[in-house]
């Protein structure tokens, strides 16, 4: 009969500070909001689970509205003309479905801003700005720019009290740039000034600079393998479904239509695009300039200041020794840093050789995971260097069959007191736990744990895009490092909770323990050198 | 997932979708009690023209296809602008023609805020001699001078605009 395990105490319920739980390198100051914001992202998990939170596939939910706006966007090309601009709008907007366009339109784009900002607040929380991310950085900040850009030309477009404003201190601002003969805003000075030319001109910067948009959407994820373009399809769907639904109950009013001879005027201010309109209108135009150019500045040169101070990455380095040219680290690594190339000192192993592009590598260790052999990972942080790890751990704590081993993912809920209260629970904290090895969970049940719970993030909001995902398929899908099969499969359990799901955790890790109890106890190995029992796979 | 939770997120996603709709339109800003007067003001004919005879040292060192006898330089003057209400002065400023050069249009783009109601409208923009240039007064004063003279109502809220009709030669009221 199990004898029953003891809660946790004391020194029991401190997570192990192992190499492989190198937290990944962020400023202090990041932590600290985060932590702060964590409600948030607690209150979006209650409500849509962390399957569905909208909040972790911010940046491809902007893909999703942008691509609403394109599609309404050609429906209201169809009907507006440039000769009468408030005129086609408010004859587009009479009729129940332009209405349903043109509020969907104005919808969407207002939440592609929103979610861009969402996704740019979560990598600036997460440190993911520095270092090889610093091109989706700036990149993305200019696609922010195209996208405002598009709006204003948007709002102007449809030459109504807002669009008018927008233009006039757009203009300002574009007379204090030394590029224009003779000031842009005098267009705006008398009624007669604004004419065909001017709005097709604007028509024209608002449908080209989407195009834009692609190319730099292209540098954008190009340091990313495998970027999706749209969210889940549930997300997808829901996110356009909502749209509508809030177009059908809220349209869009039209505002009154622009009047250049009014002194001021009461508008329905955008403040996603048109948040700045109120600082335009309280400060000369080289102050509001220099506003725009102080935050530019900031913005673009996050990667440089907003990172720790005494901290690298830990790249990923290759044994060309053992590695067996099997190609799996070089499918499996999330940022295309591994490439294949031919052996420098032939070997009988295998003609080409992994090879890991510093400059590209994020040191998440999802090749540490992915290799069989154990010849790749960050330093400290390789297969080997886990079995090691390891093999401390069960010499320390000597895990028994009633106990579950939780390894936890160190950038997600970690070892939260409250899983630590389920009786039997031994905490082992390990990296990202995409670069967690099989053999470590091998290394666990032989040496007698009853179980190993693996608690990952949510799949949909890894730190490294992808290292719940390949461990899943590694423990039962057997993709290449998989778990061997004389390894009982029921012991093994992988989770993917928020840190702000300590509940639904805690739950789904007692459950497990009781499972386990069902079980009975499991076989175990003394002395297992689970490392030397590692064979080079197979090539072909 | 329970229908509840279902509904729970439905209402959720519509007081969020709400909140931001409301947010993309937040009423700002207010009519004005005032009135204002714009004056948008763009002009070319700022220019004095003088020419002199080359002579025939200079015409020698010039190439043969640029030996042309006369040689002449346009000079941008400065257009003084002064308009007064009710004969009390609401502006007085010198324009100057655009660009390094000075080869732009004069342009004038100012709005200065006025009493509602009638009142008699004065302005003046004429060209200015400067007298460290080397072309005589005269020149200057040859050059076309705008002035007009009108009682206009100044309506609450509403801009009455002057702007200077290149073609006409003249300074035109705007009101709506």
């Amino acid at each position: 009969m199990p004898r029953e395990p003891e809660p946790n105490q004391g020194a029991a319920a401190t997570p192990d500070r192992r190499p492989g739980s190198l937290l990944h390198p962020r400023p202090a100051a990041a932590a600290w909001l985060d932590r702060r914001l964590a409600p948030i992202d607690g209150l979006f998990n209650r409500i849509y689970t962390s399957e569905h939170n909208p909040l972790y596939k911010s940046g491809a939910l902007a893909i999703t509205f942008l691509a609403v706006t394109l599609v309404t966007g050609i429906y209201l090309f169809l009907f507006y003309k440039v000769a009468e601009p408030y005129e086609s709008v408010a004859r587009i907007d009479a009729n129940w479905f332009g209405s349903l366009m043109r509020s969907a339109h104005r919808y969407s784009a207002d939440l592609a801003v929103l979610a861009v900002a969402i996704h740019a607040l979560k990598m600036v929380l997460s440190g993911r700005t520095w270092g090889p991310r610093a091109l989706a950085w700036v990149t993305g900040l200019i696609l922010l720019f195209v996208v405002l850009l598009c709006g204003w030309t948007g709002l102007i477009m449809a030459w109504d009290v807002q669009g008018q404003l927008v233009a006039i201190e757009g203009a300002r601002l574009a007379d204090l740039l030394p590029v224009l003969s003779e000031p842009l805003s005098r267009s705006f000075a008398d009624p007669d000034g604004v004419g065909r030319a001017f709005f097709f001109m604007n028509l024209f910067l608002h449908v080209a600079l989407p195009l834009g948009f692609i190319g730099l959407f292209w540098l954008h994820s190009s340091r990313v393998a495998r970027a999706p373009l749209f969210p889940p399809k549930p997300i997808h769907r829901y996110a356009i479904g909502a749209v509508i639904v809030l177009s059908i109950i809220l349209p869009v009013p039209l505002p009154p239509a622009a009047d250049l001879l009014a002194v001021s005027m009461e508008i329905p201010l955008d403040i996603f695009y048109a948040f700045w309109l109120p600082l335009a209108r309280s400060v000369p135009a080289w102050a509001h300039l220099l506003a725009w150019l102080t935050a530019a500045t900031v913005a673009l040169s996050v990667p440089w200041w907003w990172r720790p101070r005494d901290r690298e990455f830990s790249r990923s380095s290759v044994d060309e020794a053992r590695c067996s040219g099997c190609t799996q680290c070089y499918h499996d690594c999330p940022y295309e840093a591994i490439t294949m190339v031919q052996r420098s000192v032939p070997s009988d192993l295998s003609e080409i050789v992994a090879r890991v592009d510093p400059s590209l590598c994020v040191a998440c260790g999802i090749c540490s995971g992915s290799c069989a052999p154990m010849g790749v990972g960050p330093a400290g942080r390789t297969g080997r260097d886990q079995l090691r790890a390891t093999d401390e751990f069960i010499h320390q704590r000597n895990p028994a069959a009633d106990n579950v081993v939780l390894i936890t993912c160190s950038h997600g809920l970690g070892s939260h007191p409250k899983l630590l209260s389920v009786p039997g629970v031994l905490p082992f904290a390990s990296g990202c736990s995409g670069s967690v090895h099989t053999s470590v969970i091998e290394l666990l049940l032989r040496s007698g744990a009853g179980g190993v719970f693996v608690l990952t993030c949510p799949g949909r909001d890894c730190l490294y895009r992808e290292g719940p995902q390949w461990l899943h398929e590694r423990v039962y899908n057997d993709r290449e490092a998989e778990l061997q099969p004389r390894v009982d499969k029921r012991r093994v359990r992988l989770a993917g909770f928020a840190a702000s799901e300590v509940d639904r955790a805690t739950e789904a890790l007692g459950a497990f323990r009781f499972e386990l109890s069902e079980l009975g106890e499991a076989a175990r190995e003394q002395d297992v050198k689970l490392e030397f029992e590692c064979e080079p796979v197979d090539v072909q | 997932m329970s229908s509840s939770s279902h509904i729970l997120r439905g209402l959720f996603t519509l007081a969020l979708l709400a909140v931001i709709a409301l947010a993309g339109q937040i009423p700002w800003g207010s009519p004005s009690e005032d009135a204002a007067l714009r004056l948008a003001l763009r002009t070319v004919d700022g220019k004095v023209r003088t020419c002199r005879d080359r002579t025939a040292e200079e015409l020698a060192a010039l190439p043969q296809h640029m030996r042309t006898p006369t040689l002449c330089e346009d000079r941008s003057v400065d257009y003084q602008l002064r308009v007064t209400l009710d004969g009390a002065e609401v502006l007085d400023l010198s324009a100057s023609p655009g660009g390094l050069r000075r080869d732009r249009p004069i342009i004038v783009d100012r709005q200065v805020a006025v009493a509602a109601g009638p009142q008699q409208l004065s302005v003046r923009f004429i060209p200015v001699h400067d007298p460290d240039s080397d072309t005589e007064p005269a020149a200057s004063e040859a050059l076309p001078a705008y002035a007009i003279d009108r009682m206009v109502d100044f309506a609450p809220g509403r801009i009455v605009l002057v702007t200077l009709d290149d073609a006409d030669h003249s300074l035109e009221i705007v009101q709506q």
